[in-house]
């Protein structure tokens, strides 16, 4: 099957992370970002075993001033990590297959690529990736992917 | 103001699936590589997928159909006995919903919205998962149902839609 390998904009991406029962912080979150129209481009969260939300957001460069604004005027106390500058690199088609996800991820770890976070969606495999490793990481994938 | 429904092209549900959280140091293989292996054996799908990496520390969380005790089983042996897994949690009969409409990425604000409307029905995912197409969630069993009930509050199906 041939597949094909799509990269998105240039991002930027937000990790923190959260207590789970403080699980109000990140609706006040995202309740900012659909207020300021503030578009995700991917969102991941989820609990660790000691109970903390780890979360991860992109979003267009243009829109980290207020997220900054609003999480150093709401969250004060949270410690977050603004990662300027990622690209979403994505697989299609994924179809529930397990392979897919192993060989996606090996290929990243073979070629020692800092990745951010990943996760699937209905019909692709994406992962965050620092935009200095964008390229290698495309032609990687694509060698992976599309020699079958 | 009245609340106008978010046109979607189709909802995915899948209830009975596990939910395998692993947490692993240093990097994913051969952690990952053993559930992914077993997966494989037991000729299961994996419906489900996010990955979080904080430097030495990666926590996958893996919806995948139906686990039995003799797989779980097996895979806790050979997990416990690898050298870069941590943890290994298993959470059973959990419910998938995936909302799918090509047109997201250009309605702002699509993941505030649900996510508050769930918060609003005391619902909590236990994963959640966003693209530019899509939004899944995963849920307990105790609070598939309801939560399934928001997410048809909040969106619109094509007429002739049907599950």
């Amino acid at each position: 099957m041939d597949q094909r390998i799509r990269i998105s904009p240039r991002l930027n991406a937000i990790k923190f992370t959260l207590p789970a029962e403080n699980i109000l912080l990140l609706s006040n979150l995202l309740e900012y970002f659909r207020e300021k129209e503030i578009n995700i481009w991917l969102g991941i969260a989820i609990k660790d075993q000691k109970n903390f939300l780890k979360i991860t957001l992109c979003f267009n460069p243009q829109e980290t001033e207020p997220v900054i604004g609003f999480l150093q005027k709401n969250l004060a106390h949270l410690d977050f990590l603004i990662i300027k500058g990622v690209n979403i690199i994505s697989v299609f088609p994924w179809r529930d297959d397990p392979d897919m996800v192993f060989r996606f991820i090996k290929v990243l770890e073979n070629n020692l690529i800092p990745w951010i976070a990943l996760n699937t969606s209905l019909s692709s495999i994406s992962g965050v990736i620092p935009e200095n490793y964008s390229f290698i990481t495309q032609k990687a994938l694509e060698e992976a992917f599309n020699k079958n | 103001m009245e609340f106008k429904k978010i046109p979607a092209s189709h909802i995915i549900t899948q209830q009975f699936l596990t939910l395998i959280r692993a947490e692993l140091s240093g990097t994913v293989d051969p952690g990952l590589g053993i559930i992914l292996k077993e997966l494989k054996q037991a000729n299961l799908s994996l419906r489900f997928c996010a990955f979080e990496n904080y430097l030495t520390q990666k926590i996958l969380y893996l919806g995948v159909d139906l686990l039995s005790e003799e797989n779980e089983e097996a895979l806790l042996e050979t997990f416990t006995h690898t050298a870069n897994c941590e943890d290994l949690t298993f959470i059973s009969q959990v419910g998938k919903i995936m909302v799918y409409g090509p047109h997201f990425g250009e309605v702002p604000g699509i993941l505030g919205v649900t996510f508050s409307a769930l918060s609003r029905s005391r619902v909590t995912p236990l994963a959640i998962s966003a693209s530019s197409s899509s939004l899944s969630w995963l849920f307990s069993p105790q609070q598939f149902k309801p939560a399934l009930e928001v997410i048809y509050n909040l969106f619109e199906f094509p007429k002739n839609y049907s599950l």
